[in-house]
């Protein structure tokens, strides 16, 4: 196997023996326990299970946000446990796409400053950040509403700003927490879509934790989680159901191409 | 670079326009106390400085012009003997409650041993006997003008003329002829201090030292010392009040920007969890509570120096012993002061900013 191969090989995201304790005593939960996961570039993964399973948790441990209690999670070969606070928000800042249920946009900015500002925190300011905002902003059809306000955006366009925000400095993996659940069915199709597009058409690692059944249909992977913890739940849903009334593209989810010449882990 | 502190202060103007009201206020408060300690600072030395007199020579420990000072006439024999003296003059001077229109106006009554129309020696247009001169403060003050009669001692003088001569700032200023000295002090043989003029290119600290040595009971002053001994009243009384005002002032703004900025980062907690989730740095988010500050605080003092000018040029019309001086050098601390309050301000909400949990932002 060639040393390309090889890299190629490699998960993004690698996660052993991963576990979270909140609390003690008598009011302790574990809410992952135990967890070993190895998700591949281009894999659109969807942890589904009920509320207070874990899957939140579980998507902040692979975001950096929250340090297990016991086991290891690595992101491009980097042991995120052993990571200080500022290296982790630095991995985060460079590396990882975060897509929120509430949208969590700076309701003071605009649409283009909140893409802006997360070009600015990776060091891209002036204009090189403006145009980089508006041709995101404009790939996710919001180009006429970039001067807008959240408070002035619908919800489908605040979470297609997020989406652009979560683009902005080219992360190789995108994490979404409940991306459709404060959509309508059109705006969450449409949502949906993109994170499809953006897995395949840029060769990027998605995980989405949802409720929303919809999102199988884009899936490379589905696993569930529940009481902290996951486990496989059959092969995904190869197609996103073509419905030509309503006007959406068939998506042909594919598995990792190992023969992708991409480094993973290029950023890191 | 999105301006995020910015934005965020300008989302809710009404708390962003009354916490620059605030510093503005402790601007205000600042600039003025410390225009009116300068502005005294300055009057009150400032006759001792226009007087062309090189030494002032006062009764031993007696302090400036508004202590007492009792000088035996004969010594100003002495100081005309000792190698440089051009020329003295004798000075009397009382603190005194003159009574104009049945209201009492407090001055230091002041009568030098000159002709009237020597006064130019000293600088000053001096009345005749039965005329009394008032500084221009005091004469707006108690409504006096020229050719009013004053009451001095049970003594009637008529008001010869308004000087524009500083007043001494504590107090009002009135000069009498010689030839009615006695109404002041009224000690005969004696007189307050004497008035020295040296011979062009004499130093006068070796003639201050010859005085001090050759005449007993006597003190003698350099022009700048006396001037001071006279200020140092104002520092002495000013000083402590002052740094109590500017303390409050102080803490006023500091709470003002403080509760504004904390109450600005509470209601954006979340967001700040956002930034902190999508990769900012913890020093990035104190620089934005800290730039929120400085922008309040910048803003404040730039409304509160014009402001100060206005307030001080109204109050002065208003009241004449509002004397005030406003230096740049003022203005400058009083912007040190607003950028420690923007500092203070800060504290509170960065300590709490330091507490997000960047996780938070994925719970709803």
């Amino acid at each position: 196997m060639t040393e390309e191969a090889q890299i190629e090989e490699q998960a993004i995201v690698e996660a052993s023996k991963l576990s979270r304790i909140y609390g003690s005593g008598t009011t302790l939960v574990a809410a992952v326990t135990n967890v070993n996961l190895s998700v591949f570039r281009g894999e659109i993964l969807l942890v589904m299970g009920p509320s207070g399973s874990g899957k939140t948790t579980l998507l902040s441990l692979i975001g950096g946000l929250l340090r297990p209690t016991s086991g290891t999670i690595r992101f491009g070969g980097h042991d995120l446990t052993s990571m200080s606070e500022s290296e982790r928000a630095r991995l985060r800042r460079d590396n990882i796409g975060f897509v929120f249920q509430d949208f969590n946009l700076l309701s003071a900015l605009t649409a283009r400053e909140n893409v802006e500002v997360a070009l600015n925190l990776a060091g891209i300011t002036g204009k090189r950040a403006v145009v980089r905002a508006e041709l995101l902003l404009d790939q996710l059809g919001l180009s006429e509403r970039a001067g807008f306000i959240p408070a002035k955006l619908s919800g489908g366009e605040k979470q297609r700003v997020a989406i652009a925000r979560a683009l902005a400095n080219d992360p190789l993996l995108i994490l979404a927490d409940e991306p459709t659940a404060n959509l309508d069915s059109y705006h969450g199709l449409a949502v949906v879509h993109r994170l499809a597009e953006i897995a395949q058409d840029e060769q990027r690692t998605v995980i989405i934790v949802s409720h929303d059944e919809r999102l199988k249909e884009i899936a490379t992977r589905v696993m569930w989680m529940e009481d902290g913890q996951l486990s496989e739940s059959g092969p995904p849903t190869k197609r996103l159901a073509a419905d030509a009334a309503g006007g959406y593209v068939t998506y042909r989810p594919r598995h990792v191409d190992h023969h992708e010449p991409t480094h993973p882990t290029n950023k890191v | 670079m999105v301006p995020v502190a910015r934005k965020n202060l300008l989302a809710d103007k009404i708390r962003l326009v009354v916490s620059i009201g605030g510093v503005t206020f402790a601007v205000i408060l600042i600039l003025v106390v410390r225009s009116l300690y300068q502005g005294y600072y300055r009057e009150i030395g400032a006759f001792v400085d226009a007087l062309p007199v090189d030494v002032w020579v006062t009764q031993t420990d007696s302090g400036g012009l508004v202590y007492s000072s009792t000088v035996p006439i004969d010594t100003g024999t002495r100081l005309s003997q000792i190698p440089g003296v051009a020329r003295t003059v004798a000075m009397d001077r009382q603190r005194l409650r003159l009574e104009f229109d049945g209201s009492p106006v407090d001055v230091i009554a002041m009568a030098f041993d000159l002709p009237q129309s020597a006064g130019s020696q000293l600088g000053l247009e001096l009345p005749g006997p039965g005329e009394i001169t008032i500084d221009a403060a005091t004469a707006k003050k108690a409504d006096i003008h020229a050719g009013d009669v004053i009451d001095v001692r049970g003594l009637s003088f008529r008001v010869s003329r308004i000087t524009s001569a500083a007043n001494l700032g504590l107090s009002g200023l009135a000069i009498v002829s010689w030839s009615d000295a006695d109404v002041l002090t009224g000690i005969p043989g004696y007189v307050s201090s004497w008035l020295v003029t040296l011979v062009p290119g004499t130093d006068s600290s070796a003639v201050i030292a010859a005085i001090d040595q050759n005449v007993s009971g006597l003190q003698a002053f350099s022009r700048k010392e006396y001037a001071d001994a006279n200020r140092s009243q104002v520092s002495g009384t000013f000083l402590p009040i002052i740094t109590v005002l500017f303390t409050v002032s102080f803490l006023v703004g500091s709470a003002v920007v403080g509760i504004t900025i904390y109450t600005s980062v509470t209601e954006r907690l979340r967001e700040f969890g956002v930034l902190k989730a999508i990769g900012a740095s913890t020093r990035t988010l104190y620089r934005v509570v800290l730039q929120q500050s400085v922008i309040v605080c910048t803003v404040g003092f730039a409304v509160g120096v014009p402001a100060t000018y206005v307030i001080n040029r109204t109050a002065r019309s208003l009241v004449p012993e509002f004397i005030t001086l406003m230096r740049w050098q003022d203005s400058l601390l009083a912007f040190g002061i607003v950028l420690g309050m923007a500092f203070v301000a800060s504290m509170l909400p960065i300590r709490r900013i330091a507490g997000i949990d960047p996780a938070e932002v994925f719970r709803g």
